[in-house]
């Protein structure tokens, strides 16, 4: 008797249709029917994403630090005089100021250093 | 559709930096290496005056040395001729010789600041640049020939003869040295010529787009005027004293001669250069 209960109320949850076994086949794609809703960051896609990102992200800031770090001997091979004057000078304003002083440098009564004074005759007599 | 818009803002954050590189990276790179020519050209010149600076201090020490082995040297000799033992003549043997190498040293030194000012000095001509970097060249070699020789001297006799070898090598290294420094500076002056043609083609063709009142275009085309028969002035002059210094190469003690009296000559040209620059900072306004 109590066995023909159990049947009456396993009953009403059995489906109406049966799944077409045949066509569904889950089990040997090693999946799950039950699909379980994901983080974000379980999602291995988004994952590989952000990671991407922040290498292009590093690459950029290292061609960039680079460039930079390339232009610094330029900035530092000028005189410092010459860069606070660029400010106030216009490029050919400062051309000339340069100018004068390399022909401060070229005056021809600045004699360089002649020969060092050594002895051609060094005979033993 | 939750999941979709994320994924789009994904691929933008994604594509954008991405973008950015693609683009900003062919021009970093042209930049770059513009930048990097006309840098490698400051940067050399400036490897070169350090390097001057170095051998300029390495000189003074080598010259420090050489002044106690030749001071050596002499102790040595007086001893030798007043005692003539063999303690003296081996002392003198040795101290001339250490003499000899330190006095290479020292000539060789300074063939090489010589020849790095002559590549670091801006308006040599070419044909006194070339043939003053072959002496030089030369007689570094002869120096380090002379060097071997000194080695394989062992008697006052051996020494005695490599010594007298040596007189024509100094002579013509003094001699030559002189050319050096008299092309050195008339290629200076020559380096601000250069430069002032180019300022004054750059002043000349800022006059013609400037937009300026009739007077005051008039008054800088007479100034303009002026430069430019100032400039014609100097090619004659500068041609004089470059083939004065060519010819200055006949015999010995020449070129000495010409670097001496090189002030003189060379006295007029930089103060026509100095009235240039003087035009040139009243034109465009430096103070």
């Amino acid at each position: 008797m109590k066995n023909n209960d159990d049947i009456q109320t396993i009953k009403p949850h059995l489906p109406d249709e049966l799944p077409d076994w045949e066509a569904e086949r889950w089990w040997e794609k090693s999946k799950s029917r039950i699909k379980i809703p994901q983080g974000f960051f379980k999602n291995k896609k988004n994952i590989l994403l952000i990671v991407a990102f922040f290498i292009l992200l590093l690459l950029l800031l290292i061609s960039l630090s680079i460039n930079s770090q390339q232009r610094s001997p330029d900035i530092l091979e000028q005189p410092e005089h010459t860069v606070i004057q660029d400010q106030e000078l216009t490029p050919l304003q400062s051309q000339i100021k340069e100018l004068r002083s390399q022909l401060k440098k070229a005056d021809p009564a600045i004699k360089e250093s002649p020969i060092p004074a050594v002895e051609m005759n060094l005979r033993i007599d | 559709m939750q999941k979709k818009t994320t994924s789009t803002l994904l691929l933008a954050v994604f594509f954008i930096p991405l973008f950015l590189l693609v683009v900003s990276f062919p021009s970093l790179l042209l930049a770059q290496e513009s930048e990097s020519q006309s840098s490698q050209v400051i940067l050399q010149r400036q490897r070169l005056t350090e390097e001057i600076q170095d051998l300029e201090k390495q000189l003074l020490g080598q010259l420090n040395q050489y002044r106690q082995h030749e001071r050596e040297y002499r102790i040595a000799r007086d001893q030798y001729q007043s005692l003539q033992t063999l303690s003296s003549i081996e002392e003198v043997v040795s101290s001339t010789k250490k003499a000899m190498r330190s006095r290479n040293l020292v000539l060789d030194t300074y063939l090489n600041i010589l020849r790095l000012k002559l590549l670091e000095t801006e308006g040599v001509e070419l044909v006194h640049q070339e043939r003053a970097l072959e002496i030089i060249e030369k007689h570094r070699q002869a120096l380090g020939a002379y060097e071997q020789l000194i080695d394989q001297s062992q008697d006052r006799e051996a020494i005695n003869l490599i010594a007298d070898e040596f007189l024509s090598l100094g002579e013509e290294i003094n001699n030559n040295s002189f050319y050096v420094l008299s092309i050195l500076s008339i290629g200076r002056l020559q380096s601000v010529y250069d430069k002032a043609v180019i300022i004054n083609q750059k002043i000349s063709s800022e006059e013609s787009e400037a937009e300026e009142a009739v007077l005051e275009q008039s008054q800088r085309n007479r100034a303009i005027n002026e430069v430019n028969k100032l400039i014609t002035q100097l090619p004659p002059m500068f041609e004089t004293v470059w083939s004065n210094a060519y010819i200055s190469n006949r015999p010995s003690r020449q070129h000495e001669s010409f670097y001496r009296n090189l002030t003189r000559e060379l006295g007029p040209i930089h103060s026509r250069l100095s009235l240039l620059v003087s035009y040139f900072e009243e034109l465009e306004g430096v103070k």
